[in-house]
């Protein structure tokens, strides 16, 4: 069991510090763990946004989507998890780029975090650009800010930096005649191909961290099948993190939207963990 | 002749809109006129089929001689009234109440500078707790304020977009309501409280926390709600919705059929999408709240009818005594012959009560032919059979029993079938019977929205069942079971062969219909199932109501 000692809400983001002291003490960055709610639950891939081997802990920030995420979002705190299983993937490859950019957009704000601590200690100059609806759901951000030379923000409607997307700030950049010679994105499958459509026609290397669906993540089941490069690879354990000019992105939304339908029907009998049931039970 | 001369005659005036001369009858607005007349004015706070409250202010026109503009949908029309319903100031006018309604929404998606993109990429829109913008929103493909923003072309919100910080309210059975989407339009309280004069909702709080709520912030189980879901048809917002029927985007189909899982055989429309029930909710034009639905029609049927407990291949006991998977082809001859190996008065048929009128009638008529008539229902735990020279006695020689709704046989039940041998289920869901080692074959049936037919309700009325979705499996229609079954016997005597032969036969023996009883309007099972065993929530729902009210009325 994994005890969680920490738990907020952010615009539907809610962050979760787990105690999870063998992960934490393992992890690299660019990491996801594999968790189960409930003994009942489904394995659902989170990425891990930060760590710490002092108190054992680990932070994920976790969307509430479907069910899986809703138990997660229904958690309180001193609640356990039943189970946590990591570090899995690929670490993300640091070295000495030069100039780096990361772009994070949904978790990918706070799953950015690690991979930005560790390019700048490896001498980089770090530049973070988040992207959000509003202003107010930016989160992991004093963190951020540590440990980037400069943070960006990129808002739809314009509340906060630019109107618009993490592709804009680039392009923004790069029309200042910004070098840049490294990036990374991590965020919704939409966002990742337009980021990496923007730094395409420059040719900066960029790595996407690809999010499809995935059941074991130890490269047994094959469910996380991604193309890149015309190669079938496995992204839980060849990734997450791929050549984002190189991905087969139609593809990779098919198999990700498959089971659309049964998300929706099982929504249907959601077993309801809800005041009205505590109530019945006579915990209120 | 003395009938006419006694009407009221109808006071027809006349008056101008858009230049175009319209007629209208005292008491109408000039919204009333103007719909009548196919002119149209945009709404967010007033419909049709609500009385109007003029408090969000869209429905501005203008009218010669008033000073300012009058909201249409609160000003009487008046003879030879000269109203103008747009122009460019109008629109402009309208542009900016819509602005600030926008303005304390999660509007961002409305004004992202990828919006269309990303919309198609995310059809449905995606699954969200917290609605942070439309493209997380389970109403995105039917909202009013898109529709809106569409008609009046509104390009931006030139105010900054305020987020209400307001918990989601899910600890209701059925209902999620995020009131950080809702523009206080009051549609929700006035069908609640105006036209079915409920009242478990009205607008708490004062001044800038004005809420919409019940007394107390209660849960609405606890409170006068019936959950009916009235309030989330007329939302025009996503601030309410049915939480088993909100993630996916717009139908494939909507399907008008008749709800019988009780007598009063309501008209639901079931929104179809992958071949499957996704939603039920009241006919898109029907003047909402004429009538309150109850929650078993209105939010029980996708849980119900896609549960996967659901019978779905035909099942038959081999010799080994194991049971295997078989399809109709080689379950079909397999039941024939272990009916013809009982005498008539052998053999009895349980019956439902929740089958459509087409597949009680070939129950009956195989029984007639096959069973001497021995057809009986559970009513309240009790065996009833609707012949009355049929007795009790009877149960003694019952050696075959075929149970269409094995769920409601108690272990008491059958122990009155003292010299039962073979039990066939023909049945939707499993049940403790069909454990029963006495049970030869097991035959799945189809749900009413998987089959068309009619059905008998209360007052005499009988109405059309529609097929909706796809079967599970391969379950196929009662009737249908029954007459393979019959016809495999080969009997002269047994007279039906279709669907149409059954409903030709049902016009000539109403009777045979009319003895069946119904399933009382508070039943809480589905042809004999407990609803609560494959809707988790309606558990919540019923155990809720008993404990806060002591009973539990639909
Ligand atoms: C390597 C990796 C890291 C991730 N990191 C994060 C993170 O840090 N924070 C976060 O909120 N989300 C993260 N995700 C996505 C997260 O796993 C899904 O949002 C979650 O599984 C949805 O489950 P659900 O039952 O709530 O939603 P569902 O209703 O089941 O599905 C909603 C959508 O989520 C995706 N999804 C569903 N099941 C899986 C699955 N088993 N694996 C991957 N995707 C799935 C599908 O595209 C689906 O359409 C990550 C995914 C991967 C592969
Ligand atoms: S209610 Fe309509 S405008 Fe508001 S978020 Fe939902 S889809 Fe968008
Ligand atoms: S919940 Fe919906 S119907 Fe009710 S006041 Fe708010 S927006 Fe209007
Ligand atoms: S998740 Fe099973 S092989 Fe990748």
């Amino acid at each position: 069991m994994y005890e969680l000692v920490e738990k907020s809400e952010i615009f539907n983001v809610h962050k979760m510090v787990i105690k999870a002291p063998g992960i934490a003490d393992s992890m690299k960055p660019g990491q996801f763990c594999i968790i189960m709610a409930t003994e009942f639950s489904e394995r659902i891939p989170m990425t891990v946004s930060d760590w710490s081997t002092d108190t054992g802990t680990i932070t994920i920030y976790a969307l509430e989507l479907g069910i899986s995420t809703l138990e997660l979002a229904r958690m309180k705190v001193g609640g356990s998890l039943y189970a946590v299983t990591g570090p899995l993937g690929t670490p993300s490859e640091i070295r000495h780029y030069g100039t780096v950019v990361l772009g994070g957009g949904c978790y990918g704000i706070g799953g950015i975090y690690p991979i930005a601590k560790a390019c700048k200690e490896a001498g980089n100059e770090v530049i973070s650009i988040v992207e959000a609806r509003y202003s107010p759901m930016f989160y992991h951000e004093k963190e951020l800010q540590q440990v980037s030379n400069q943070v960006f923000y990129a808002t739809s409607d314009g509340s906060r930096g630019k109107k618009g997307k993490v592709e804009d700030v680039i392009a923004e950049m790069l029309e200042r005649g910004a070098r840049v010679d490294q990036a990374f994105f991590m965020g919704c499958t939409q966002m990742l191909e337009r980021c990496s459509e923007a730094t395409r026609p420059i040719g900066i290397p960029t790595k996407v961290a690809l999010n499809s669906i995935m059941l074991d993540g130890t490269g047994m089941c094959g469910a996380c099948r991604v193309t890149v490069g015309g190669e079938t690879k496995f992204a839980c354990v060849d990734g997450p993190e791929f050549d984002g000019h190189k991905v087969d992105w139609r593809e990779l939304q098919q198999r990700k939207s498959a089971y659309t339908e049964q998300e929706a029907v099982v929504y249907q009998s959601l077993s309801h963990e809800c005041l009205a049931e505590k109530k019945l039970r006579g915990e209120l | 002749m003395a009938e006419v001369a006694e009407q009221k005659p109808v006071a027809m005036e006349t008056m101008t809109i858009n230049g175009k001369t319209v007629s209208f009858s005292s008491g109408e607005t000039i919204l009333d006129v103007a719909r009548r007349s196919g002119i149209y004015i945009p709404t967010v706070c007033a419909r049709a089929d609500l009385p109007s409250t003029g408090s969000c202010r869209l429905c501005i026109v203008k009218v010669e001689g008033a000073r300012g503009y009058v909201t249409s949908c609160t000003t009487p029309a008046e003879p030879d009234m000269v109203v103008t319903t747009n122009s460019e100031e109008i629109e402009k006018l309208r542009r900016g109440i819509l602005e600030l309604i926008l303005s304390e929404h999660p509007s961002a998606c409305l004004v992202c500078a990828i919006r269309e993109t990303c919309e198609k990429f995310n059809a449905p829109s995606s699954k969200a707790g917290r609605v942070t913008g439309c493209n997380m929103c389970p109403n995105r493909d039917t909202c009013e304020l898109r529709q809106l923003v569409e008609y009046l072309g509104l390009e931006g919100i030139r105010y900054p977009l305020l987020y209400k910080g307001l918990p989601l309210e899910r600890d209701d059975p059925f209902m999620d309501r995020d009131y950080n989407l809702c523009i206080l339009c009051g549609r929700c309280i006035r069908v609640c409280q105006e036209n079915l004069g409920l009242s478990a909702i009205s607008f708490i709080r004062r001044g800038h926390c004005t809420k919409v709520g019940t007394s107390f912030e209660k849960l609405h189980v606890d409170g006068n709600c019936v959950f009916c879901m009235h309030c989330v048809d007329v939302c025009p917002t996503g601030a309410l919705t049915v939480r088993g029927s909100k993630w996916y985007g717009y139908p494939d189909s909507e399907i008008p059929t008749t709800c019988i899982l009780c007598e009063r055989g309501c008209e639901l429309v079931i929104d179809v999408k992958w071949n499957k029930v996704m939603g039920a909710h009241p006919t898109r034009d029907m003047n909402a709240g004429k009538r309150e639905y109850c929650v078993k029609g209105r939010c029980c049927l996708p849980a119900l009818f896609n549960s996967p407990h659901r019978l779905k291949y035909p099942a038959i006991r081999r010799d080994d005594s194991t049971m295997i998977y078989t399809d109709w082809g080689y379950v079909i001859p397999q039941v024939s012959e272990a009916i013809a190996r009982y005498k008539p008065e052998e053999i009895a048929i349980l019956c439902s009560r929740s089958l459509t009128d087409e597949s009680i009638f070939a129950l009956h008529e195989f029984a007639r032919v096959f069973a001497e008539s021995n057809v009986f229902y559970i009513v309240e735990g009790e065996i009833v059979f609707p012949s009355i020279e049929k007795s009790d006695k009877i149960l003694k020689d019952i050696k075959l029993l075929y149970a269409t709704e094995a769920n409601s046989l108690s272990k008491e039940i059958e122990e009155q079938f003292v010299s039962l041998e073979d039990i066939i289920i023909q049945d939707i869901y499993p049940s403790p019977m069909s454990r029963s080692p006495k049970v030869s074959a097991i035959l799945p049936a189809t749900v009413f929205t998987e089959m068309d037919g009619t059905k008998s309700c209360a007052g005499n009325r009988r109405k059309s069942v529609t097929k909706a979705a796809e079967p599970q499996g391969s379950a196929i229609p009662d009737w249908e079971i029954t007459v393979r079954v019959g016809t495999a016997l080969n009997s002269a005597d047994f007279r039906i062969k279709d669907f149409r032969s059954i409903q030709n036969h049902i016009l000539r023996h109403p009777w045979v219909i009319a003895a069946v009883p119904m399933a009382p309007k508070d039943s809480l099972t589905y042809r004999g199932s407990p609803i609560a065993d494959f809707v988790p929530d309606f558990r919540i729902f019923v155990e809720g109501r008993v404990q806060s009210k002591g009973e539990v009325h639909f």
